[in-house]
């Protein structure tokens, strides 16, 4: 895994955008989500521990998904998340506002390597 | 996986919450944590990676887990400091306008005639010049984002205990060293008594918005990784 998590600050900001996405696929519980931003990112991004579970708390709190404890695995028992109604149309709306944002930011400051 | 490595994994999860109250959902977020790095270290012992090794790149990558641990106990909030700010003095501003007025209306009438203004106007300034300050700091950075702690209950206490025991000293100075004919002179002890009063009224005030006043609260979390 690479260590210097290119843009790391901007990718902070959508954080709880990510996990939305992730979940809004299917329930996964938090190693899944964890390795998931990873092979999506080819690596390139990594998602630590205390701001996966951090972004949870928040969701949860807000109403955003639900908990719920699922099966055992080796080590105890997981807990799997599911999107709420009201995540689901926060991660539409925040998805639709990234890829706004980003054809404006491309066309100011895109391109030129 | 082996059970030798079950027990330190949860060893040291126990110590990552370490000095933080016991409540359903810190013993959760733990139970979580120690599946998170179980599942971790197993999908590292199947890559080939030693348990020992695997076992020291979860720790690593899991730092410290303070942040967390606030979003799970909400000791701090989020909120534009310079607006709550500017809404505080606000606050005061009324309160010591009605304050001055009522000084300035009782020096008036005790004699002072209209010298009664040198009296309230400076005093009134006081009130106003900082909050013009926190009025312009908050038109230069309205969207200014701090953390303040969620629980103001021990700041509310000391400042009326603060007040409390400034208007019991200046009621008991007046009365035993001033010895004046009236007994006590309202200078002397309503004046300190109702404008110290605006240190524990700010802070009620400051807590109140902290926890009610949804127009302060920003969206945006403070996080390190």
């Amino acid at each position: 895994m690479s260590d210097d998590n290119i843009g790391k600050d901007i990718i902070r900001g959508h954080i709880d955008t990510i996990v939305l996405t992730l979940l809004s696929e299917q329930d996964r519980y938090g190693y899944e989500v964890y390795k998931e931003v990873i092979s999506r990112s080819n690596g390139r991004y990594e998602l630590k521990e205390p701001s996966l579970y951090s972004a949870f708390r928040r969701l949860e709190s807000q109403g955003h998904i639900r908990g719920y404890w699922g099966g055992e695995s080796q080590g105890g028992r997981r807990k799997y998340y599911a999107v709420t109604d009201t995540g689901r149309s926060l991660c539409s709306k925040s998805r639709s506002e990234w890829n706004a944002v980003k054809k404006i930011l491309d066309t100011l400051i895109g391109e030129e390597e | 996986m082996k059970l030798e490595t079950l027990q330190p994994v949860r060893c040291y999860v126990r110590g990552l919450f370490r000095g933080v109250a016991e409540t359903p959902g810190i013993a959760e977020q733990r139970e979580e944590i120690e599946t998170h790095i179980i599942d971790r270290i197993a999908d590292g012992v199947s890559r080939g990676v030693t348990e020992e090794q695997a076992f020291a790149e979860a720790v690593e990558s899991l730092g410290n887990l303070d942040e967390l641990v606030e979003t799970i106990i909400g000791t701090k909030k989020s909120v534009y400091v310079r607006k709550a700010n500017w809404l505080l003095m606000a606050a005061a501003l009324a309160y010591g306008s009605a304050y001055m007025a009522a000084v300035g209306l009782w020096f008036y009438f005790t004699g002072f005639g209209f010298k009664a203004f040198a009296i309230a106007v400076p005093g009134w300034l006081g009130y106003a010049i900082p909050a013009a300050i926190a009025w312009m700091d908050y038109r230069k950075n309205p969207g200014a984002v701090g953390l303040v702690a969620a629980d103001r209950t021990s700041a509310v206490r000391s400042s009326v205990v603060g007040w409390a025991a400034i208007s019991a000293a200046c009621w008991i100075v007046n009365a035993f060293f001033f010895n004046s004919d009236n007994f006590l002179d309202p200078v002397w002890a309503w004046m300190p008594t109702f404008g110290v009063l605006t240190w524990p009224l700010m802070n009620t005030f400051e807590s109140w918005m902290v926890k009610n006043l949804d127009s302060i609260k920003s969206p945006i979390e403070f996080g390190k990784d």
